[in-house]
């Protein structure tokens, strides 16, 4: 009897869904979860190995910490309230009325999502920066003397980030606000509330969680700022990641790093908790719009001027920076007169002292770090997916544990593998460093994409497959791969962009030798060749419109 | 008797749909708009109270023309189907709502609001949040939200038609006992025919638009006016008798063994508890008829009977 209760038990352990799930997770604990370990050990350790919060402590006593800390919070809180400002206004328009070329404004939306931050950047070095566009045309046009200073200044940090996180305001609350019924406002109406009182005291409460979990992932992105912060701030701004990154290349100080992202990360997982949970407030108690009579946005003239007028701005800000790179690109930036002389010239090999290696190499280490990171985030996907369907205890605990890595940021994740990845086996001359930080950033996306169609995928059409004769494998490759197929392309083309557009785990991680296309920019750009880096520009976002527009039709198609 | 609300000429046409009606509404009055969905009811509520304006027509109340007010100055309170309460405030801060915004004294708040939920018999939820009310409860709460601010008018859109069977039959009882013991002009909207003709004095019959008809239940059941009224309440017969069309209630038809004026086979017989459905088969015709199960228990399928038509009836349909 014990004999069986043993055996029975060890089955049932040991299936092929517990073993592959082991599997995930011992790969994702050398790629992660080791290292994040050995990162907390550095930090509350000494040199002999004493445990001590010293470092800990620092991050509030040293002045430079404290100074870092607060411009972190202040540029994040401002930059989300900028962004918000200016997406609220979007929210409303998108939700209340109808109008052609709705639907394309809503997928423009999406491009920020897309574009790497450096993209971003680039844009508006080449349209404000002191030498852009706009400083251009005011110089030989209004007779200005000095250019303005635009950008390289706090406001043009924060404008660069309400650029970038718009959308994500426009979206979140959009969708909450279309959803919520007209009878509150109605019911408020008849009670006796003027319009602006059912504003507060209706409207306001009802959108309320959208707008503080959209403000509190706009936060988010503001607080792990990099790559922006490095080229639009200048020297004498520094967030929370700059500085981690600080610590170890000027300093080679990785314990005073570790604290700090210890201590970011510990923030960035409250504000995920946030994000959460307030998003999930009022699922269950508010009534969704069920009769609804859109305005036709003609309906009334002075509203249908305001209308206009944020979306000129909107457009402005949204197509402006990237038509400005795909100008520069391809015009002689002094004539402005059409031209390959910047293709040229970064092929020329006057660059590859920056680089280290050929501009073609740059090209071909980006495309295979991009190819590695769909195959393997995909396989890490797809073989959770399969082995989590269906209910069981315990799901919900192991999949935060593999979404975890969304709220590490990709410093952190660089710095942790510099700490582990030099013994037993030095990983970091190798490309498995940069390429194991690329999985880590797009792999809780591609999770969040393939699984819940997996999950919705019914067990009959398996079943039918198979009683039609097909065996197990095979079944699985016509029947299942085939229903998912949307969603891996889906999939596959967020994480092409993820990992095309990451920067600042590969910028801390690489070797000469796998320098890719953000490295190459970013060179570029600090050394203020803005020819070339409009060419790598224009590369980007011709994989970008590509990228947007496989999203954008596998959107529409669902 | 008093008109409270009168709508002359009221017009509203939207791209594949609109509505054009007039009709009174008199003091005190439960009034039932029914109709098939589509048919402008909710349409018909939303402009009187002010959520959509009119292309053309008014609405008076009391004698005062309101057609272009604004919703918060008519003082008409409008109960939904679900309710919608608030689901951020308690029951309380959602019955008190309408006091508030006009500037009540929270003293003053607090005592009306207690005051109302005793006489609904609510006090004990005043403090929960909605979504832990039943359906019972959360009609009694949206009711006392609706009726603190001692509307004029109370306007109801189908608020039992989300609630299943058993419990929408006592909240129909409590509506009726509130109508009484409240005696406020109520204009209800259902496409439930019984609930119409169970609460209301008198029922406006909608369709596409138009009203069909106005009459208690007993006018629109015996005296329908149009060929849509007729068809749309209860059940009827379409029968040739004589070379005559003949439209006839199934209860209104005797059936026999012995003589009658058609023969016909009993095709099904479908016992529903007191009354039962006895479908008959004619030359012509296929009829049902509806009888006390007691009348018809010695009937069996397949059995040729005679079916009577009697003569007050029939001559009331045209």
């Amino acid at each position: 009897m014990k004999e069986f209760f043993k055996h029975s038990l060890i089955r049932r352990i040991f299936t092929k869904k517990t073993l592959s799930i082991l599997v995930v997770f011992i790969f994702l604990a050398i790629i992660f979860y080791i290292p994040i370990l050995r990162l907390l050990n550095t930090a509350f350790t000494d040199t002999e190995g004493h445990i001590t919060l010293e470092y800990f402590k620092s991050i509030f006593t040293r002045s430079y910490n404290l100074r870092v800390i607060s411009f972190t919070f202040k540029e994040a809180f401002l930059s989300a309230l900028v962004t918000l400002l200016l997406g609220l206004p979007g929210a409303y328009i998108v939700s209340h009325f109808d109008f052609k070329g709705k639907s394309f404004l809503l997928s423009l939306t999406t491009v920020p999502f897309v574009l790497p931050p450096l993209l971003v950047a680039l844009g508006f070095i080449l349209l404000f920066g002191s030498n852009g566009l706009v400083n251009r045309i005011l110089m030989s046009g209004f007779g200005l003397k000095e250019p303005l200073t635009i950008l390289y200044s706090f406001a043009g940090i924060i404008m660069v980030h309400a650029f970038y996180n718009f959308p994500v305001i426009v979206r979140i609350v959009g969708a909450q606000w279309e959803g919520i019924s007209e009878k509150y406002t109605f019911a408020a109406r008849s009670l006796g509330a003027n319009p602006i009182q059912t504003f507060f005291r209706v409207t306001l409460p009802l959108i309320l969680p959208a707008i503080i979990s959209s403000f509190s992932i706009v936060f988010l992105f503001c607080f792990l700022s990099f790559a922006i912060i490095l080229t639009i701030g200048g020297a004498s701004y520094a967030t929370l990641e700059v500085s981690i990154y600080t610590y170890f290349t000027m300093f080679s100080d990785f314990k005073t790093g570790s604290a700090l992202a210890i201590f970011q990360g510990l923030f960035s997982l409250f504000v995920v908790y946030i994000y959460l949970k307030v998003g999930n407030l009022f699922k269950t108690g508010a009534l969704q719009r069920t009769f609804s009579e859109k305005e036709k946005l003609i309906s009334s003239k002075p509203r249908f001027f305001l209308s206009m007028l944020y979306f000129i701005v909107v457009l402005i800000l949204i197509i402006a920076p990237t038509l400005v790179v795909i100008l520069y690109a391809f015009l002689n930036p002094f004539t402005l007169s059409p031209t390959l002389e910047n293709f040229k010239e970064l092929f020329s090999g006057r660059y590859n002292f920056l680089f280290g290696v050929s501009p073609a190499r740059v090209f071909l280490n980006s495309m295979l770090f991009a190819v590695a990171t769909i195959i393997v985030s995909n396989v890490l996907s797809l073989i959770i997916g399969f082995s989590v369907k269906g209910d069981f205890k315990a799901k919900n605990a192991l999949l935060t544990l593999l979404m975890l890595p969304l709220a590490i940021s990709p410093i952190t994740i660089a710095l942790s593998y510099v700490i582990s990845f030099r013994a037993p086996v030095n990983l970091l001359n190798s490309p498995f460093a940069i390429l194991f930080a690329h999985i880590l950033a797009s792999f809780p996306f591609a999770l969040r994409t393939i699984m819940p169609v997996i999950e919705t995928t019914s067990d009959s059409f398996v079943y039918a497959a198979r009683s039609l004769g097909l065996s197990g494998f095979r079944s699985f490759i016509k029947v299942e791969l085939n229903l998912i197929k949307p969603s891996l392309i889906a999939s596959s083309t967020f994480i092409f962009a993820i990992s095309l557009g990451e920067f600042g785990a590969t910028f801390m991680l690489y070797r000469p030798q796998y320098t890719t296309l953000t490295v190459a920019l970013y060179r570029l750009l600090s050394g203020r060749h803005y020819g070339p880096a409009a060419a790598i520009g224009g590369i980007f976002v011709i994989f970008n419109i590509i990228v947007f527009f496989i999203i954008d039709r596998l959107a529409r198609n669902r | 008797m008093k008109e409270k609300i009168v709508l002359k000429g009221l017009k509203k046409s939207y791209a594949d749909f609109s509505v054009a009606l007039s009709f009174n509404v008199y003091e005190g009055e439960f009034l039932s708009l029914l109709g098939p969905s589509g048919s402008g009811k909710t349409t018909t509520l939303h402009l009187i109270a002010g959520f959509v304006t009119p292309d053309s027509g008014s609405i008076i109340k009391d004698g005062a023309d309101i057609t272009n007010f604004p919703p918060e100055k008519r003082n008409i309170g409008i109960v939904f189907q679900d309710y919608a309460l608030f689901p951020y405030l308690n029951v309380f801060s959602n019955i008190a709502f309408g006091l508030k915004v006009k500037g009540r004294t929270n003293a003053e708040i607090r005592d009306l609001v207690e005051n109302i939920a005793r006489t609904l018999e609510i006090e004990k939820l005043l403090r929960k949040s909605p979504d832990k009310l039943s359906g019972g409860e959360k009609q009694r709460v949206a009711l006392a939200r609706a009726m603190i601010v001692k509307p004029d008018v109370l306007l109801m859109d189908e608020p039992l038609a989300s609630l299943d069977a058993k419990i929408r039959e006592r909240l129909r009882e409590d509506l009726k006992s509130f109508h009484k013991k409240f005696g406020i002009t109520i204009i209800y909207v259902t496409h439930d025919q019984t609930e119409a003709m169970y609460l209301s004095e008198r029922i406006v019959l909608l369709n596409q638009g138009r009203v069909e008809q106005i009459g208690n239940a007993i006018d629109i059941y015996y005296h329908p006016q149009t060929e849509f009224v007729r068809d749309f309440v209860g059940k009827i017969n379409h029968v040739k008798l004589k070379g005559r069309d003949v439209f006839v209630r199934p209860e209104d038809i005797g059936i026999s063994k012995m003589k009658g004026d058609i023969k016909g086979r009993i095709k099904e017989i479908f016992y529903l508890g007191g009354v039962s459905e006895v479908r008959v088969e004619t030359e012509s015709d296929a009829i049902t008829v509806v009888k006390l199960t007691k009348e018809i228990i010695d009937l069996k399928e397949g059995e040729e009977v005679y079916l009577n038509f009697g003569e007050e009836r029939k001559e009331n349909f045209k």
